[in-house]
């Protein structure tokens, strides 16, 4: 216990803090911690154990009843303050399990949805960047109905990127797809880690893709961390049976 | 055949049905909003007034839209006070209880719409920097456009088809207030029977090809089961 | 059985199941069938049970009628109230009345005409008087002076083609000239009823309606009214007829018989009709009738 207890700490170095405490009928949420403000941070646990509604509240789509979150020097969210940053506000990016992309709009009017709406509207170079990144030249001008479960998913891989994230949340972005699918884009989710300069939360309750992607590991069970850090200090805890 | 009469009552009837179902579009899209968003108390009681017209007879609800909105009731005072006088008898009268009669006609596909779409668009919309408005108008009503095209048919269909409303506040005045409804009434009631079929028929082609359009551009069932 | 009339009643007077009625009796076969079968428990085995089409302004009277006749003679009536015209559409399409009380004399006549009804057997049992009535006090003079003023805004009047209380207003408002001046502000309604409901909620200053519908709301007489005299108008003369389909005539005729009776004939006027002097007989002056009104 004092071993976990001395892994939950935080370091200097972490610059994304937060707390949280939420509580709802059969479920509660008490958090307290922080992350790095580089890499990939995986937030590993069971189904159920929180992790989503911790990216949640992250992002502004809950409202916890305690809230702090902060990144830097910017405060997004303090409940003792109330100040609140509605989550149009926030400058994140989130890829949600399901690609959830707009079904009216074909794949490149996804992109520049978000792209138009933070400024970014003359900076092309960036959305072909993204584009280029994600290989999804081929796919622009086709609506979301004719695209495959992996191009959806990295088309809205690529909208969350357009909007210039200070800070990308990924909600296990590959729990919905088949192996093979899987497979088609854990490359980019590769390359993504190599190049981007952003901290990246990675939600996942598969300890092959956080050996595969992360940095850093958050472990929750039950609404609490259990254990945070490298994931070098950490990582006994993926092979920790009860968690999966 | 069809006299200039018949003629005027149906083209009193467009105009009267089109538009309350641009008001009731304009005003009930907000209300069905608040309607699949809300964990309000308040709920319940907002949705059943709606409904209310389902199951009141229409000559009910036209005796009671009467009394309210006369010299003595809540309605015609108000009206009279703002220099509008009192509103039986009128065109705009007409209107006004044609948007009562035919309000949850156009809000409950719009709210099965805006239920059918869920929490999801809208949040991945404001995680790409959309406000709740710029969300709604960018992203709620695109995906709710076939909600939008059911309200507007049934609020038209339904004004087209409303009887013992106009009956009661009507008054029957040609040009101004005499609907094809009450027309093919009068005509049935005259022994006008030919000119009475005449009507129906027209009434009755008109009503096969708005459910005809409507069921060949959306293709999916209606979700409202008073037609 | 009065719960079964109002249930009746309420059909009837509901004009969206009574179009579709119209279309199809089936409905109203229903509710007759429910009301014969719930009455023929209570009365005795011997007794007939006339089925009386009666339109709707004579309810009323026709309640009270209807149940003296049946403490006198044992047979049971049941009513079905609507409009004159919709009653016959259904008596076209096979209604099993066995006598028909129309508000007119149209209906009467083409129902003989189409040999639907026993010719011979018509008569008048009530006269309608006409009554120019406001809710307002002192608006309506005793000369109908006001018709010819700008006092007022909207004036009500029963549809001239769907109701003989609507002719016999045209036919007033002919008679004084005044067509021009009021024909911007007319509202109708379809049957007087309406036009009473018009007039009484204050959305038309006033209007020609019924002398029955002033007597029966008491209230009605705080406001101003004008007896129409009689000869401003033809008389608006209802009839009645019994049908061919009659399943039980002689009841029917008995009805008919107690319908022209000295008593039934007091009873009648004491609702607000008239009757035309032909068949008053030696009965007493009737204008003791309509004192209370001036």
């Amino acid at each position: 216990m004092s071993e976990r207890a001395e892994a939950t700490a935080s370091t200097e170095k972490d610059s994304i803090k937060f707390h949280f405490q939420l509580q709802r009928d059969e479920f509660s949420l008490d958090v307290d911690g922080s992350f790095s403000g580089r890499g990939v941070t995986a937030i590993f646990g069971h189904s159920g154990c929180g992790k989503s509604t911790l990216l949640r509240c992250i992002a502004g789509l809950e409202k916890p009843q305690i809230a702090f979150f902060q990144v830097d020097q910017s405060v997004w969210e303090d409940s003792s303050q109330s100040t609140r940053l509605p989550t149009h506000q926030r400058p994140i990016g989130y890829v949600f399990q399901e690609a959830s992309l707009f079904p009216h709009l074909s794949a490149l009017k996804n992109l520049q949805y978000g792209q138009k709406r933070c400024g970014q509207s003359q900076n092309n170079d960036q959305l072909e960047q993204v584009i280029d990144l994600l290989g999804i030249e081929n796919l622009l001008h086709r609506k979301p109905d004719r695209l495959s479960g992996g191009e959806r998913q990295r088309v809205s891989i690529a909208r969350a990127l357009a909007v210039c994230p200070q800070l990308l949340l990924m909600d296990e972005p590959l729990s919905a797809l088949d192996m093979k699918r899987k497979r088609e884009i854990l490359p980019f989710l590769e390359r993504l880690h190599q190049e981007l300069a952003i901290p990246v939360l990675y939600v996942t309750h598969s300890p092959a893709e956080v050996r595969r992607l992360a940095d850093n590991l958050v472990v929750m069970d039950s609404g609490k961390i259990i254990a945070s850090g490298k994931l070098t200090e950490t990582e006994q805890y993926l092979d920790d049976s009860h968690l999966f | 055949m069809l006299t200039s009469a018949d003629y005027s009552a149906l083209w009193l009837t467009f105009k009267v049905a089109s538009l309350t179902t641009l008001i009731l579009l304009i005003l009930g899209t907000p209300v069905a909003w608040w309607l699949s968003n809300t964990q309000s108390r308040w709920k319940p009681l907002l949705s059943a007034l709606i409904a209310v017209p389902l199951v009141l007879p229409p000559t009910v609800l036209g005796f009671y839209l009467l009394v309210l909105m006369g010299p003595e009731g809540a309605l015609g005072r108000f009206t009279d006070a703002i220099g509008l006088g009192t509103l039986p008898f009128t065109f705009t009268g007409l209107v006004f209880a044609s948007c009562i009669y035919s309000l949850p006609f156009v809000v409950q596909p719009l709210q099965n719409a805006f239920e059918a779409i869920g929490p999801r668009p809208l949040e991945v919309a404001a995680t790409l920097r959309a406000s709740p408005i710029d969300s709604f108008f960018s992203v709620t009503i695109p995906l709710a456009k076939p909600g939008f095209f059911t309200a507007g048919i049934l609020g038209f269909a339904h004004t087209v088809g409303e009887f013992g409303v106009v009956l009661m506040i009507g008054g029957n005045i040609p040009d101004k207030t005499r609907l094809v409804s009450v027309q093919l009434y009068n005509h049935v009631e005259a022994l006008e029977y030919t000119q009475a079929h005449w009507l129906a028929a027209l009434l009755l082609g008109f009503s096969f090809l708005v459910l005809l359009v409507m069921y060949t551009v959306i293709k999916t069932p209606l979700r409202v089961q008073h037609v | 059985m009065k719960t079964i009339y109002q249930s009746l009643c309420f059909e009837m007077n509901n004009p969206v199941p009574q179009a579709m009625a119209a279309l199809s009796p089936r409905k109203l076969l229903r509710s007759i069938v429910l009301s014969i079968l719930l009455g023929i428990s209570s009365t005795p085995a011997f007794a007939d049970d006339l089925l009386v089409a009666v339109a709707s302004n004579f309810i009323k009277p026709m309640q009270a009628i209807s149940q003296q006749f049946t403490e006198s003679t044992g047979h049971k009536v049941t009513l079905s109230f609507g409009s004159s015209g919709k009653l016959m559409a259904q008596i076209r399409h096979g209604a099993p009345f066995d006598l028909f009380l129309s508000a007119d004399q149209d209906k009467v006549t083409r129902l003989l005409e189409k040999e639907l009804a026993v010719s011979g057997s018509e008569f008048i049992y009530a006269q309608g008087r006409l009554v120019l009535w406001s809710g307002k006090q002192e608006l309506v003079d005793t000369s109908g002076d006001v018709l010819k003023s700008d006092k007022f805004r909207y004036i009500a009047l029963a549809d001239a083609k769907l109701a003989p209380y609507g002719k016999a207003a045209e036919q007033v408002i002919s008679a004084l000239g005044i067509e021009q001046h009021l024909k911007p502000r007319v509202v109708k309604g379809e049957n007087i009823s309406q036009t009473y409901q018009f007039v009484r909620t204050g959305n038309a200053d006033l209007g020609f309606v019924a002398l029955s519908q002033v007597q029966h709301h008491p209230e009605s007489l705080k406001g101003s009214q004008w007896l129409i005299p009689r000869d401003y108008h033809e008389p608006i003369d209802q009839y009645a007829v019994i049908l061919k389909r009659a399943k039980h005539k002689d009841a029917a005729t008995e009805f008919s018989q107690f319908l022209q009776r000295k008593s039934t004939h007091a009873l009648i006027r004491s609702f607000g009709y008239d009757l035309p002097t032909s068949v008053q007989l030696a009965e007493s002056d009737q204008s003791c009738d309509y004192a209370y009104l001036r």
